[in-house]
């Protein structure tokens, strides 16, 4: 409890160093949503197709955003602690790194909903297009889509540390991200949680479709995928660690 | 007690660490000497198990470090070189707080002020780290480690661009380590600290130790056999001794001169035979800085 304490004092003291960072991140993501939907309301207009697009693109938007925090919370802190020197502490936690940040994790799921639900709140203002959230239902998908997203962000921050400069590759999978939600939603494609999830909030938001009433084969593949995608990721993770270890450049940057 | 036996560390052609053995004694605090490159953070953060060695042992209160056990960080802490090792946009206060919590432990408030008191930072409390003096972030660091409470402490060159001052407080702070029962190893550059907080020495040079020991047994083992002889008479005793090194002290002399303590006595009777008083006889203990130079200079 004590290490609960601790890393919420800090994520919620990085939160306020941060703010910054935050609002103006939202307003770039606006910004890039009103150009898109600007454009997609002077190539169709008044076509019937306009109102379905428009809640895709909120959907899609927010997820994204949602996603992009899960990925780079991990990523991008790994990489933060390595250069402030502070990640060889984190390590030196009787609790193991594994565990210390899989807590910042769930803690930083604070910060992320700091970022996506004002950002959804604002493309709905804008949009006039307004979606259904049955909190429950959107909590638990939400919760089971950003867990590989995890898994990813372990992968790239081991990467990170092995590596150095990837970045530049980061940004790319960043934006690769959109395209999963382009997949359709069927075999092998919906083997993706990132996909699958992807429908699955579709249907839940737009449709308002409770959790009850998904397609219990569709979810539960959902969940499966998304549980394996994060340990994997751990699993990779613990992989890159020992090479680091061996290489002795764990915190070098 | 912290034990390497055998430690070796290669990164591709680089020997970093060869074959090096120490131990650091219960409550004892053990200075690993060294140029740069010498292995000292090489076998620091293998201590500290952040790093896995090719092959070697190391044992610390018992038990064997092991790649992956997380458990060893109940027993045993570190502050590393360079590395800001605290969060700059934590407070002082924060930053104490979320290390002690890493651990798993809680610091009641009255005592967090009174650490902070004893080494003065409580003013400081509320300050981002960041905003502090290089000296304060690294006294900050080191109570981080402090606040802990594991038994074990590594400190890698805690003193590496700290001024005076600063030194010296931060030798008190390892002192009183000590004093609350820790074991510590502490890398330094810094003689003149070294000498101020070390009971044993170990001197590293090219991934190999190169000599070892207490503080004055290495003194012993090295002194030079230079004897300073303080006299007042008349005249320069400088020209009974053309080898000497003589120096002009108020009214007296002081005859700087090596021999073989056999030969002491001619000394003394010449200058009886000249006239000359006999005030002090000592033998020259070098400092940790001759040593160090004897020790290591020669080969670097
Ligand atoms: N991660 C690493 N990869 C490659 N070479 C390294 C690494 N760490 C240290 N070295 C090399 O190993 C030797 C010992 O380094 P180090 O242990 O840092 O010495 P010291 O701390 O005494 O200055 C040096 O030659 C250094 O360049
Ligand atoms: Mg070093």
């Amino acid at each position: 409890m004590n290490l609960v304490r601790a890393l919420l004092i800090r994520e919620i003291q990085l939160l306020r160093s941060y703010a910054f960072n935050t609002v103006s991140g939202i307003i770039t993501v606006v910004i890039i949503f009103l150009i898109l939907l600007l454009g997609v309301r002077y190539a169709l207009p008044g076509s019937g197709g306009m109102g379905n697009t428009e809640e895709a693109m909120v959907v899609a938007f927010f997820l994204w955003s949602w996603l992009l925090g899960g990925l780079n919370t991990l990523t991008w802190g790994i990489t933060m602690e390595a250069q402030q020197g502070t990640l060889e502490q984190l390590y030196m936690s009787p609790y193991g790194f594994r565990v210390v940040s899989i807590l910042m994790l769930g803690i930083s799921i604070i910060s992320n909903l700091a970022f996506s639900v004002p950002l959804l709140v604002i493309l709905m203002l804008i949009s006039g297009r307004f979606l259904h959230i049955d909190v429950a239902t959107v909590s638990v998908l939400l919760f089971f889509m950003v867990l590989p997203a995890y898994g990813l962000g372990y992968v790239f921050g081991g990467m990170a540390l092995l590596y150095k400069r990837i970045q530049n590759v980061f940004q790319v999978i960043n934006m690769g991200v959109v395209g999963l939600f382009m997949l359709p939603d069927s075999f092998p494609w919906n083997l993706i949680p990132f996909t699958s999830g992807y429908h699955l909030i579709s249907r839940a938001m737009r449709q308002g479709i409770g959790l009850t009433h998904l397609p219990p084969a569709e979810l539960s593949t959902f969940i499966a995928t998304s549980i394996l995608f994060f340990l994997g990721g751990l699993w990779i993770y613990g992989l890159l660690e020992k090479r680091v270890k061996r290489l002795g450049i764990l915190g070098h940057y | 007690m912290i034990a390497v036996e055998h430690l070796v560390k290669r990164f591709g052609d680089v020997v970093a660490v060869d074959d090096v053995s120490f131990e650091v004694g219960e409550g004892e605090i053990v200075a690993l000497l060294g140029p740069n490159g010498a292995g000292k953070t090489t076998t620091i953060k293998s201590i500290l198990n952040l790093m896995v060695p090719d092959s070697g042992r190391i044992t610390i209160g018992g038990r064997v470090v092991k790649p992956g056990d997380h458990w060893l960080y109940r027993h045993i802490s570190g502050v590393l070189e360079g590395n800001r090792n605290i969060y700059w946009r934590l407070t002082v206060e924060q930053n104490l707080q979320f290390f002690v919590g890493l651990s798993g432990k809680w610091v009641a408030r009255r005592d967090r002020e009174r650490l902070l008191e004893r080494f003065g930072l409580l003013e400081r409390r509320g300050q981002e780290a960041r905003k502090l003096s290089r000296g304060m972030q690294q006294k900050l660091a080191v109570l981080c480690v402090l606040v802990r409470g594991t038994d074990y402490i590594v400190l890698d060159e805690p003193t590496l661009g700290l001024d005076v001052d600063t030194t010296y407080q931060l030798a008190d702070m390892i002192r009183f380590m000590k004093d609350s029962g820790r074991t510590l190893l502490v890398s330094s550059h810094n003689m003149k600290f070294v000498e101020r907080i070390a009971d044993r020495v170990v001197f590293i040079n090219r991934g190999r130790v190169v000599a070892q020991g207490g503080v004055d047994e290495l003194r012993r083992m090295f002194a030079f056999r230079t004897y300073s002889i303080r006299v007042v008479g008349r005249g320069n005793p400088g020209q009974l001794f053309p080898d000497a090194r003589v120096e002009q002290k108020e009214n007296a002399h002081v005859i700087h001169i090596s021999l073989e303590p056999e030969h002491l006595y001619d000394v003394v009777d010449k200058l009886r035979s000249h006239g000359f008083l006999l005030e002090e006889i000592r033998r020259d203990e070098p400092d940790l800085e001759e040593i160090y130079l004897k020790v290591i200079g020669g080969e670097a």
